[in-house]
């Protein structure tokens, strides 16, 4: 129970843990000695903790992140609409397939810069994404065409995208590190200055 | 949580057991199992992350007093309800008091 209890731990964020995993730990093993607590009951409190720890706040984005990610999602489904109704062979001299995967570029080095974190990035491609994919259903109502010919092709088009956002999502992570530690060394600086 | 908001249930056992003495992490979880008549029963996941935001939001304190000498535990964290958390409290109470107020009234009327 107590090994277990501990892979439950590592589901809630770091900062959380190392502030309140001794004393969680602690309130556990109580629980665990406590005659008036039953082993189901036990169960049900760590499959409550384990929920609460995967589903944690800390885990999700901030709004305004969600906000920009979806944004650019629509931007995509606009482009990708306007092009097809514009250009039905989709045939400007160049392929316009590749644009909404650049897109994914910016987005998330954008996320990942302005968050100073890599998930940051991360999370501005998977709204940008989800939001993105209901390209499928307006390709399918405004055209009556599907561009996946399966699910397969539909979940590689996807993982596809989700690579591409890894190495901006690493350069915005470190941009936006680098620059944190900028600003908080001009600040530190200015109050010297100023004493 | 935004000053005026509702509680949720497990932050508000929590102030009403903090309302009558400090505590450490356990003993809340039996107090508020006692209280709500082993309605609301907490793990140390929702007790941790609740009491957090509990302190974020400057409800609770944590003390480094000890209440009582023979079951003082040095390694244990106390916290203390905070002024503005008795505010909380107090709010709270008076909302539901005037929720079962009306509810009481609707239901008279509806058996007349």
């Amino acid at each position: 129970m107590t090994f277990l209890y501990e892979v439950i731990l590592r589901a809630y964020p770091r900062a959380f843990r190392d502030a309140y995993q001794e004393e969680m730990r602690r309130v556990f093993c109580d629980l665990l000695h406590d005659p008036q607590v039953s082993r189901a009951e036990l169960a049900r409190l760590m499959l409550r903790d384990l929920l609460r720890g995967i589903a944690s706040p800390d885990r999700l984005p901030p709004r305004a992140l969600v906000a920009r990610g979806a944004a650019y999602g629509l931007l995509i489904v606009a482009f990708s609409i306007a092009a097809r109704a514009l250009h039905a062979g989709q045939d400007l001299g160049f392929s316009l397939t590749p644009v909404p995967f650049i897109a994914y570029l910016p987005a998330a080095f954008w996320g990942a810069r302005t968050t100073g974190r890599f998930s940051g990035g991360m999370w501005t491609c998977i709204v940008m994404g989800l939001v993105s994919s209901t390209m499928v259903l307006w390709d399918k109502v405004l055209f009556n065409t599907s561009p996946f010919s399966d699910v397969w092709s539909f979940a590689v088009t996807m993982l596809m995208a989700a690579g591409f956002c890894i190495v901006p999502a690493l350069i915005g992570s470190t941009a936006g590190a680098a620059s944190s530690r900028g600003r908080a060394t001009r600040a530190e600086s200015a109050s010297a200055a100023r004493s | 949580m935004r000053p005026g908001s509702s509680l949720t249930t497990s932050a508000f056992y929590i102030l009403l057991s903090l309302s009558f003495q400090d505590r450490h992490g356990y003993e809340i979880l039996k107090d508020v199992a006692m209280s709500s008549a082993g309605r609301v029963k907490m793990g140390p996941g929702i007790l941790y992350t609740t009491l957090k935001r509990l302190l974020e939001t400057g409800l609770i304190v944590e003390v480094d007093g000890r209440v009582n000498a023979d079951r003082d535990d040095s390694r244990r964290r106390y916290y203390r309800l905070a002024h503005h958390g008795r505010t909380a409290l107090a709010a709270e109470l008076e909302r539901m008091e005037q929720a079962l107020k009306l509810a009481r009234s609707r239901r008279l009327r509806a058996a007349r």
